[in-house]
């Protein structure tokens, strides 16, 4: 076998694009997902988890620590004291930090009593440049399914677009395949919103097609989905528009997301939009 | 003992990607650990193993992260791929040789899944691409591929991932 492998190389990439070649089509058109994918999914999430979140902790500590540092100057004598409350302010930080954002989860959900909720932790994110999407840690057996609308107390994150038993993947609204029937709150025109392949991932926009050409939109009008589509309820937020203007006799619009991607950690899953 | 290590490797890089990585990034750009790792096969071993860890690992990550699975396996494969057959008669590993393979493999992984992304339909502007993310990505790969490669070495040194006797023949390090 292993002569083999070192004899035809040409033949071993060949056989291997082939395989991939199908799987890329097979996999192109159906929402399905394999056993194999459950499977594989299911055995490296909890994993990933425990790596996410340590690696979050340690970015938190480090932020602390250099928003410190002229106080720890200044008090040379207590440096050993001073690194050891550090290490305690981390953690209490984290805790507040952990609480502030579940408690808005929490109210969140107690002002739209209409919805079914269910929280979730980001695992992984897709660490390519192509698409922006995310895996949480809950799936099937938590009642999850493809096209429920992910959201935080700040926006709309995006929709799931595939489900394991204990995770499922989401597409956010900035990714360059997302669109979005929406309605702008103040003066009711409808559009669709789609995201950017060639997102800056420190401030990603979202584009604005199919408003009238009439439109008074301005800049810090607020953009809410308008219901129209089936995925997503009427009326969640999603941004506000940053730059208004026409071009090629068509109303050219920017949003900027509600929700703030570089700093999620839970989200939330619509199980129940209220419309059954 | 081979295979195990192979194993771990590839589930290291899927693992720290998704991760550590993804919060851990440059300007918005991850290093890619299993084309860093399959090159660094390919340079030690002279031998296909690269291609094949390029392929399967790449299945496993587009299971993990990819909405079409083959999408990273395929650019990871041919960028291994051309990089094998480079550097399968070269008898010498120089800094300068594992950077630019590095940069070289980055940047044709990165034009496959372009291509790939603009056959499906999706519309995205090239150059902001190329610049943005494609150019910095290939010199991140450029850098870390001498580091990546001396830390895999040292598996090959303490003949852990010692290939089997057949092919030993072509195995220069």
């Amino acid at each position: 076998m292993d002569r083999f492998f070192r004899n035809k190389p040409l033949v071993i990439t060949v056989i291997l694009v082939i395989i991939i070649l199908v799987l890329l089509i097979a996999t192109s058109n159906s929402q399905n997902i394999s056993g194999g994918q459950t499977v594989a999914g299911g055995v490296f999430v909890p994993v990933q988890r425990f790596f996410y979140q340590l690696t979050d902790n340690i970015s938190s500590f480090f932020d602390n620590s250099i928003n410190t540092t002229d106080l720890a100057k200044e008090n040379a004598k207590q440096k050993e004291e001073l690194a050891s409350l550090k290490s305690e302010l981390s953690d209490y930080d984290e805790l507040v930090k952990e609480n502030q954002r579940l408690s808005s989860l929490l109210d969140y959900q107690q002002q739209h009593t209409n919805y079914g909720f269910k929280v979730a932790g980001i695992v992984a994110k897709n660490p390519g440049i192509w698409f922006e999407s995310f895996t949480i840690n809950v799936g099937s057996a938590d009642g999850i399914a493809v096209d429920m609308p992910v959201v935080t107390p700040d926006g709309v994150v995006g929709r799931i677009e595939e489900v394991g038993l204990n995770w499922a993947k989401v597409m956010t609204i900035i990714d360059g395949r997302s669109g979005i029937s929406t309605i702008v709150e103040r003066t009711r025109d409808v559009g669709s919103l789609r995201g950017r392949m060639e997102n800056d991932p420190a401030d990603p926009l979202l584009d604005m097609d199919f408003l009238p050409i009439d439109t008074d939109i301005q800049v810090g009008d607020n953009i809410l989905t308008s219901g129209i589509g089936g995925i997503y309820p009427k009326g969640l937020m999603i941004g506000s528009v940053v730059e208004a203007g026409e071009e090629s006799n068509q109303k050219k619009v920017v949003v900027k997301s509600a929700a703030d991607f570089r700093s999620l950690e839970e989200v939330m899953v619509m199980v129940d939009t209220g419309e059954k | 003992m081979r295979i195990i290590l192979f194993i771990l490797l590839g589930a290291a890089g899927i693992i720290l990607s998704g991760s550590v990585l993804s919060v851990v990034n440059i300007a918005g750009i991850t290093p890619d650990l299993l084309l860093l790792t399959a090159l660094s096969v390919v340079f030690l071993e002279k031998t296909p193993a690269g291609i094949l860890f390029a392929g399967i690992g790449g299945i496993v990550y587009d299971i993990m992260f990819s909405y079409y699975i083959g999408f990273y396996a395929l650019s990871s494969v041919l960028a291994v791929s051309i990089a094998y057959a480079i550097l399968r008669r070269m008898k010498r590993v120089r800094p300068l040789i594992l950077a630019a393979v590095g940069f070289g493999a980055f940047i044709v992984q990165q034009m496959v899944m372009a291509a790939v992304v603009a056959a499906v339909g999706y519309e995205y502007s090239f150059f902001y691409m190329l610049l943005r993310f494609i150019l910095p990505g290939a010199l991140i790969t450029a850098v870390l591929m001498l580091p990546a490669y001396y830390l895999i070495r040292i598996l090959y040194v303490k003949n852990w991932m010692t290939p089997t006797k057949s092919l030993y023949d072509d195995f220069i390090e």
